[in-house]
C-alpha cells in the first residue's frame, strides 16, 4: 500500500510574478527612499520660507540656521526639493 | 534560412549553467545599485560635449544652460538637438576607396543572392540576415559609421547627382519627417525576418532587397544625402550604434570615451520609434521562440500585430518614463523622449550581442564559406562551434552583455537628466526611467534565458 500525501493549501503562482518580487524589491526601496527624501526636503524648504517671512522673535536669539536639526547624512545627498527651480 | 531562424541566440535555460533565478534577480539588483551609486557620486553632468569634439553640441538649450534645466533651446527646438543633421553636416567626406570596396561587396552579395540557387542553400540569404543585419553592429562598434563610406546606394546617388547637376537632390528632405522613414524600413526588415510567412524564402528576400534598393536609391536621388541619414534603415542603424564606438569619432580614428559621443546622436522626430523597433523586435524574437508561442499556429496578421505591439510597448513605456518629471513646461516635456533616446542604444547593442552572438559567430562562418565558394574558393574550410561547445562561457557573455548595456544606459540617462532636468527634479525625474530600465532588464533576461 503506497503512502499518499495530501497537498494542503498549495501555493501556485506564475513564475514571472515569483521572480519579479525579489528582482524589484531594491528598486521599490530606492524609489520610496528618494521620494521620501524629496518630500522631507520640500517640507524643510517650505519651513525655511515661512521663517524668512516672519520677523525674528529676538535679535539675541541664535541664528535660525543653527536651531534647525542637523542632517549630516542627508546633506550629502543631491537636492531633491520638488518645485524649486532655482 | 528556415533552419537558421530558430537558432537565433543559441541556448536557453536548459543549457545555460547559470542559475536562472540568480541571473534575473542579480541583473535587476545590479542596475538598482548602479543607480544608487550614481545618485550619490555623480551629481553634475560630466558627459557634455567638449569644445574639441567635432559635431559636438547637445543643443543650444543645453549648451547655454550648463546643468541648468531643460532650457529654452531644448523646448523651442522640437527634438532638442543641435538641429537635425547638424552633426552629420560637419562630418568629413566619404572615402573613395571605401566606396569602391562597398560597391564590390554589394556586387558580390547581390550577385550571390540573385544569381545563386533558388533554395535555402543560397549564400546571399545568410549574407543578408547574418553579415549585413547582425554584422552591422560589431562593424559600427569597431569602425564607427563606416557604413556611410561603404554604402553603394550613396555612391550611386553621388554619381547620379553629379551627372544631373543636383548633388543635393531635387527636393529638400523635410526635418519634420525625421527618422520615421527609417523606423518604417527597420520594421519592414524585422517583419520580413520574424513575421513574414516565409522568411527563409529566396523569393521573399530577393523581393524585399529589390524594393529596398529601388526606394533607397530613388529617395537618395530625389532628396540628396540627407535621405540616407534619415531614411535608409541600415544606414541609420549603423549611425546610431556608431555613437558607441570607442575608437572612431566622425568616421575617423580618434579614441575617446564612447559615453561622450553617445549623447551626440542627432535628435529628430521618430528617433525613439526607430530605436524601439530594434529593441522590441529583439524581444519578440526571444518571445516567439517560447514554447507557448510555438505550440499554436499563428496567422501572419497575428504575428505581425504582436511584433508591432512589442515595438509599441517598448516605445510608449520609454516615452512615459522620459516625461515623468516635474518642473518642466509642456514643450520641454515633449522634447524629453528625444533627448533621452540615446540611452536606449546601449541596451539595443547589449541585446543584439546577447541574442545573436552565436548566430553571428557560427552561422557567420558558414555564410562566409558559402560566399567564398561562389568565387570558387573556400573549399575545405569548416565552421568552428567554439561558443556552442562552451555553454558556460556563452551564458556569462549573454548575461554580461545585457547587464552592461543597461548599466551604460542608466549612466547615459542619469547624465542627460542632470543636464536637462531642473535641479530640483534631477533625481525624482529619473525614478520612472530607473523602474523602466529594471523592467527591461528583467524582461530581457527572462526572455533570453527562459525560451
Amino acid at each position: 500500500m503506497g503512502t499518499s500525501v495530501a497537498v494542503v493549501g498549495e501555493l501556485s503562482a506564475h513564475p514571472v510574478a515569483v521572480l519579479a518580487i525579489p528582482a524589484f524589491i531594491p528598486v521599490v526601496g530606492i524609489v520610496l527612499t528618494v521620494l521620501w527624501i524629496a518630500r522631507q526636503d520640500r517640507l524643510a524648504e517650505a519651513a525655511e520660507q515661512s521663517d524668512v517671512d516672519e520677523p525674528p522673535a529676538s535679535a539675541l536669539l541664535p541664528e535660525a540656521e543653527s536651531s534647525r536639526p542637523r542632517r549630516p547624512w542627508r546633506d550629502r545627498l543631491p537636492r531633491l526639493v520638488i518645485g524649486d527651480d532655482e | 534560412m528556415l533552419d537558421l531562424l530558430p537558432q537565433h541566440g543559441v541556448g536557453g535555460s536548459t543549457d545555460l549553467p547559470v542559475p536562472f533565478l540568480y541571473a534575473v534577480v542579480g541583473a535587476s539588483w545590479a542596475l538598482t545599485v548602479s543607480f544608487a551609486v550614481l545618485a550619490f557620486a555623480w551629481k553634475e553632468p560630466r558627459l557634455q560635449p567638449t569644445a574639441e569634439q567635432p559635431g559636438g553640441g547637445a543643443g543650444p538649450g543645453a549648451a547655454e544652460q550648463p546643468g541648468g534645466g531643460a532650457g529654452p533651446g531644448a523646448a523651442e527646438q522640437p527634438g532638442g538637438g543641435a538641429g537635425p543633421g547638424a552633426a552629420e553636416d560637419r562630418e568629413p567626406a566619404r572615402r573613395p576607396w571605401l566606396a569602391v570596396v562597398g560597391l564590390l561587396l554589394a556586387v558580390w552579395f547581390l550577385g550571390a543572392l540573385f544569381l545563386g540557387p533558388d533554395d535555402a542553400s543560397n549564400p546571399g540569404i545568410g549574407a543578408f540576415y547574418v553579415l549585413v543585419w547582425v554584422g552591422l553592429v560589431p562593424l559600427a562598434l569597431m569602425a564607427g559609421h563606416v557604413w556611410k563610406d561603404l554604402s553603394p546606394w550613396r555612391s550611386v546617388q553621388w554619381l547620379v547627382g553629379r551627372l544631373a547637376g543636383r548633388p543635393d537632390g531635387f527636393l529638400v528632405y523635410r526635418p519634420a519627417w525625421g527618422y520615421w522613414p527609417a523606423a518604417a524600413g527597420l520594421f519592414a526588415f524585422v517583419w520580413l525576418e520574424l513575421a513574414s510567412p516565409d522568411a527563409g524564402s529566396v523569393h521573399a528576400v530577393r523581393t524585399w532587397v529589390a524594393v529596398y534598393v529601388v526606394v533607397t536609391v530613388a529617395g537618395g536621388v530625389v532628396f540628396g544625402p540627407r535621405w540616407f541619414d534619415r531614411a535608409d534603415p541600415f544606414d541609420v542603424y549603423s549611425a546610431v550604434v556608431a555613437r558607441l564606438a570607442p575608437l572612431v569619432r566622425d568616421r575617423r580614428f580618434a579614441p575617446h570615451n564612447p559615453l561622450r559621443s553617445l549623447p551626440l546622436l542627432p535628435v529628430a522626430p521618430g528617433i525613439v520609434a526607430a530605436v524601439s523597433v530594434l529593441l522590441g523586435s529583439t524581444a519578440f524574437d526571444s518571445f516567439s521562440a517560447s514554447e507557448g508561442w510555438q505550440s499554436a499556429a499563428h496567422s501572419t496578421l497575428t504575428t505581425s500585430l504582436v511584433l508591432l505591439l512589442f515595438c509599441v510597448v517598448v516605445a510608449v513605456a520609454f516615452v512615459v518614463a522620459s516625461v515623468a518629471t516635474g518642473g518642466v513646461t509642456s514643450a520641454q516635456r515633449r522634447a524629453l523622449p528625444g533627448l533621452m533616446a540615446h540611452s536606449l542604444v546601449p541596451i539595443v547593442v547589449g541585446y543584439v550581442f546577447a541574442h545573436y552572438l552565436t548566430y553571428l559567430v557560427e552561422r557567420g562562418q558558414g555564410v562566409v564559406i558559402g560566399l567564398l565558394q561562389v568565387l570558387g574558393t573556400g573549399d575545405g574550410l569548416t565552421v568552428s562551434y567554439l561558443l556552442s561547445e562552451h555553454p558556460d562561457l556563452l551564458a556569462v557573455y549573454k548575461i554580461a552583455f545585457v547587464v552592461a548595456g543597461h548599466v551604460v544606459a542608466v549612466v547615459a540617462a542619469h547624465d542627460k537628466a542632470l543636464e536637462v532636468l531642473p535641479r530640483a527634479h534631477r533625481l525624482t525625474g529619473q525614478l520612472a526611467m530607473l523602474v523602466l530600465m529594471v523592467g527591461y532588464t528583467f524582461t530581457g533576461i527572462y526572455l533570453l534565458l527562459s525560451v
